[in-house]
C-alpha cells in the first residue's frame, strides 16, 4: 500500500521525537566548531535582530527564482520528515546565498547554483537521503538536533548522479531511502558530502528570532506535535487541526505587517510541508502578486512557541544580507 | 608727486591686497553632473579640504585593492568595516556630529552609487561604483572650499 503521509502522521507515526541527549551533543558540536547555539546572541552579534520587524518576508519567492519548482518536492515515502525538513532548510539558506551573490568566506568565491537536471530541482535540490543515511538505524523517525548536527559535520549531497559513489540521487525514491541507516555511508561518501556543509547552526527561541533569521535569509526547520487543517483561507492561512503530528517542517516566510496583526491578532509564519500538494486553497500572499508554494500554508506565529526550531547557515557565520549603512553614520 | 606719498600709498595698497595675495590659489573644481547628482544632499563639513583628501585617498585605496593578488575588500560589508575604521582613525571624536546629517548623507552616496544596500560581492563593477562614490564625495568637498 503506498505511504500516505497525512494518514500515517494522524495515526501516530513518530516522524520526529524529542531527545535531550541528542540536543546536548548538538549544542556541544556547535560550540566546538566555534559557533553559538544561542540564536538570540547570534542575532545580536550579527546585527540580525529586529530586521524583520513589521515586514513581510517570503523567502520562497527568492528560493524559487534560483531553483524554479524546487518546492514542494515529492511527497514523503516514509517517516523521514526530519531529514526532509532539514534538507529544505539547507535548500533555502543555499538558495539565498546564491540569490544575494555573497562570496563564500572560506573560498572567496561567489557561489553559483549547482548544475542539476530539472528532475533534480523538482525533487528538492538537496538530497534529504544524504542526511537520512547518517541516522544510525533503519526505522522511521529522527531528531531535529541530530539532523542539524549531520548537516554541519557530515554535510550533504545534491540531487544528481554520483557515479564514483555508485548512486544516483536525482530522484527521491524508496531505493535511495534505503541507503545508509544502520550502515553509515563510507569515507568516500563523506569526502564528497563534506564539500557542502552548513557551516554552523543555532537554536532559535521565540517568534522574533524566527522572524529575524528568516528576514536575514536563513531558513528555519522545526519539530513539533502540531497538526494543521488541509484547507487554506483566502490569505493562505491554515488553522491548527485537532490531533497531533509528530512531524518536522520548514519555515520559509514571516508576515509581521501591521495589517496582518490587525486581521489575525498576531503575525503569521509560512510553513512548508514535505507532502507535495497535500492541501488546498488560495496561495496568493495578501496584498502582493506572490504565491506561496504548493504544500505550504501560513499559520499563526504563536505556533512557533510550541516547536523546537533550528536555523542552518551555509557559510561561515551569519553574515547579514543587507547592510545597515556604508559605515559613515555616527562616525563623522 | 612727492616720493614719500608714493611709497606710503604703495604700502597701504599692499596692506589691503595682502590677504588676497597671501591666500593660496584654489583651483576651481570643474562641474560634474554625475557627481552633482550623487552628492547633492551632502552638507559641507567643517574641514572640507581634509574630507576631500580623505575620500580621494579612500577611492585610491579601494581601486588599488582591486589590483591586489589577495583582495581585502571582497564584499560591500568588508568595505563598510574599512570605511568605518578609516573614519574612526581620521576624524577627531570630538568633531563627530559637528555637521548634522553628514554621515548619513555620505552613506546615501554609496548606496546610490552601488545601487543597493545588499551585502554583496565586490565585483569589478561594484568596486568601480564605490570608487566613483569616493571621487564624487572628494569632488563635493572640494567644491565647498
Amino acid at each position: 500500500m503506498p505511504f500516505d503521509p497525512l494518514k500515517s502522521y494522524q495515526e501516530g507515526l513518530q516522524g520526529c521525537r524529542a531527545d535531550p541527549r541528542a540536543d546536548e551533543l548538538f549544542v556541544d558540536s556547535i560550540i566546538r566548531a566555534g559557533g553559538d547555539p544561542d540564536g538570540g546572541a547570534v542575532a545580536h552579534d550579527w546585527e540580525i535582530a529586529d530586521g524583520g520587524r513589521a515586514k513581510l518576508t517570503v523567502l520562497s519567492a527568492a528560493i524559487m527564482e534560483v531553483f524554479p519548482d524546487c518546492f514542494p518536492g515529492p511527497a514523503q515515502l516514509t517517516g523521514d520528515c526530519v531529514a526532509r525538513a532539514a534538507a529544505n532548510c539547507l535548500l533555502g539558506s543555499l538558495a539565498m546565498e546564491i540569490y544575494s551573490s555573497r562570496p563564500d568566506e572560506v573560498t572567496g568565491k561567489v557561489e553559483g547554483a549547482p548544475e542539476l537536471s530539472a528532475a533534480g530541482v523538482r525533487n528538492g535540490v538537496v538530497s534529504s537521503e544524504s542526511l537520512w543515511a547518517w541516522r544510525g538505524y533503519d526505522r522511521d523517525g529522527w531528531v531535529c538536533s541530530a539532523a542539524a548536527q549531520v548537516a554541519t559535520e557530515k554535510g550533504f549531497l545534491v540531487r544528481k548522479p554520483y557515479p564514483d559513489l555508485k548512486i544516483d540521487l536525482t530522484n527521491y525514491t524508496e531505493s535511495t531511502l534505503r541507503i545508509g541507516g544502520s550502515r553509515p555511508p563510507n569515507a568516500q561518501w563523506l569526502a564528497e558530502s563534506k564539500q557542502h556543509t552548513a557551516r554552523t547552526a543555532t537554536i532559535l527561541r521565540g517568534r522574533e528570532q524566527v522572524r529575524d533569521f528568516l528576514h536575514a535569509g536563513y531558513c528555519v526547520f522545526n519539530c513539533s506535535r502540531l497538526a494543521f487543517e488541509r484547507t487554506r483561507d483566502v490569505n493562505g492561512v491554515s488553522k491548527q487541526a485537532f490531533g497531533q503530528w509528530a512531524h518536522a517542517q520548514t519555515w520559509i516566510g514571516f508576515d509581521d505587517r501591521p495589517e496582518t496583526h490587525q486581521i489575525y491578532g498576531q503575525a503569521l509564519v509560512l510553513w512548508q510541508n514535505s507532502w507535495n500538494k497535500w492541501n488546498t486553497g488560495p496561495r496568493r500572499v495578501r496584498g502582493t502578486d506572490i504565491e506561496i508554494p504548493h504544500g505550504a500554508y501560513w499559520a499563526l506565529a504563536s505556533t512557533i512557541d510550541k516547536c523546537q526550531a533550528i536555523s542552518l547557515s551555509s557559510v561561515a557565520g551569519w553574515p547579514r544580507r543587507k547592510l545597515p549603512s556604508f559605515g559613515a553614520a555616527g562616525e563623522v | 608727486m612727492n616720493w614719500r606719498v608714493l611709497v606710503a600709498g604703495g604700502l597701504i595698497a599692499a596692506a589691503f591686497a595682502a590677504p588676497a595675495m597671501m591666500q593660496p590659489a584654489v583651483a576651481p573644481v570643474p562641474a560634474n553632473a554625475e557627481y552633482e547628482t550623487l552628492t547633492a544632499d551632502v552638507p559641507a563639513p567643517k574641514s572640507p579640504a581634509y574630507m576631500r583628501d580623505l575620500y580621494s585617498a579612500l577611492g585610491y585605496v579601494v581601486a588599488r585593492d582591486g589590483e591586489a593578488v589577495e583582495q581585502q575588500i571582497k564584499t560591500t560589508g568588508d568595505f563598510r568595516v574599512r570605511h568605518t575604521n578609516t573614519l574612526r582613525l581620521a576624524i577627531d571624536r570630538r568633531d563627530v556630529g559637528s555637521t548634522p546629517g553628514l554621515g548619513e548623507a555620505i552613506d546615501k552616496v554609496f548606496a546610490k552609487a552601488v545601487g543597493s544596500t545588499d551585502d554583496q560581492a565586490v565585483t569589478a563593477e561594484v568596486r568601480a561604483k564605490i570608487v566613483v562614490a569616493c571621487e564624487a564625495l572628494a569632488w563635493r568637498f572640494g567644491r565647498a572650499l
